[in-house]
């Protein structure tokens, strides 16, 4: 019986060790982690910048001054930055009456790259095009995608490298916040 | 006699129920998990698995706040993704057959008074087994890749890709959700199996890991 209960034992054992398997390579997924921003200490103001947009319309900076922006950086080919498109459109369903912008910066691709790429993965807000990679210079950038709040008076307030869950309100709030009353 | 030959009988046939039980159970549940975990290193807590689809080994370590994805690119993946971007064929493979590894690095924690954590990929060492004096190498960091460059024909627009394709060398990641993923190119030749020598800091506080017997992905 002794030995009945030994191999009972090491039976649960082994059930434990098998069920505790370690994780997969995860997805870039940051759901499991509560988001955040990060503010920025020094409140620097945002570089100016003069991009095209998919019409060849010029956009600028001060275009948008009096409201909070959300600038996020990004690529066709980063899967982190196609991961978090599809909650940027609905943060966009959420703010766009509200009086924020939600620009959509591409790092080094053309035009056509960028269209074939909203075919299958669409963009409902502005997508500007820094082809020649010389605009994301001048941010304090170093991967993508890194995503930008500035507030109405063209300072960066906070800062979120990697991707969110962007129609999250607890995130939404802190950029509604920014508005000049 | 004859109630101790009955007990005795008894117990085999427990001993023998438990034995097929737990080799069953075993097995059915070792099947049915998402990857096929190799090998768990508890104190450090890393992790390998492999993808059954595309046969692939990824690392995962996790200590703290810090945790760091190390998923092999295949080198037929990694020069499709150059030459797609411009790159020569030459470029293309010599990047692709540096053991190049796609890299998640992540805060995982949400409090925002939490520390930040940081890595400097210049740190990083790696040991090669048949290395014969076993001297840890450093890793081939992005802007050894430009050095090379100088002067080559290597097209503004494959550059924009590289950098921004490639894991920045130093960054810091806050509480709340921020990472980082990008190419890391280990340097050796593929199939070489090493020793990855990992070093990170949470707020002032430095940390280092050994990732055992890592493989470069294999270029069929």
């Amino acid at each position: 019986m002794k030995l009945a209960q030994t191999l009972l034992s090491a039976f649960v054992l082994m059930f434990m060790i098998a069920c505790d398997a370690g994780p997969s390579p995860s997805s870039s997924k940051t759901s499991h982690v509560q988001q955040a921003l990060t503010p920025l200490a020094n409140k620097p103001n945002a570089p100016e910048f003069n991009l095209i947009d998919m019409d060849d319309e010029m956009h600028k900076l001060a275009d948008y001054k009096g409201k909070p922006i959300i600038i996020n950086f990004w690529a066709t080919w980063c899967p982190p930055c196609r991961e978090e498109l599809p909650s940027m459109n609905r943060a966009w369903k959420k703010v766009k009456d509200e009086g924020i912008a939600m620009l959509a910066i591409n790092v080094g691709e053309d035009e056509d790259t960028i269209f074939a790429f909203s075919g299958e993965y669409p963009i409902d807000f502005t997508v500007l095009l820094d082809e020649s990679g010389q605009e994301i210079n001048k941010w304090p950038i170093k991967g993508l995608p890194t995503t930008f709040v500035i507030d109405p008076d063209g300072k960066i307030i906070y800062q979120a490298i990697g991707g969110r869950e962007w129609d999250d309100d607890k995130l939404l709030d802190m950029v509604r916040a920014l508005k000049k009353s | 006699m004859i109630i101790n030959y009955k007990s005795k009988k008894m117990n085999q046939k427990v001993v023998l129920l438990i034995c097929s039980i737990m080799t069953f159970s075993f097995f059915v549940v070792s099947s049915t998990l998402k990857a096929d975990e190799i090998k768990q290193n508890v104190e450090l807590n890393i992790v390998k698995t492999v993808n059954k689809e595309t046969q692939l080994s990824a690392w995962k370590l996790s200590k703290g706040n810090f945790q760091l994805e190390l998923i092999q690119r295949s080198p037929e993946q990694t020069r499709s993704f150059f030459q797609g971007r411009g790159f020569s064929s030459k470029v293309a493979n010599d990047i692709a057959t540096s053991c190049v590894f796609q890299t998640i690095g992540r805060n995982t924690e949400a409090d925002n008074k939490t520390d930040s954590v940081s890595v400097d990929l210049s740190e990083w060492r790696i040991a090669v087994a048949d290395n014969k004096d076993k001297s840890a190498q450093a890793i081939k960091l992005k802007e050894d890749w430009n050095k090379e460059w100088k002067g080559a024909k290597v097209s503004v627009a494959s550059r924009i890709a590289f950098r921004w394709a490639t894991y920045p060398s130093e960054q810091s990641f806050e509480p709340g959700g921020d990472f980082n993923w990008g190419m890391i190119s280990m340097g050796p030749k593929p199939d070489t199996t090493f020793d990855l020598h990992v070093f990170w800091k949470q707020g002032d506080k430095k940390h280092d890991a050994w990732i055992r017997n890592m493989q470069c992905p294999k270029d069929f």
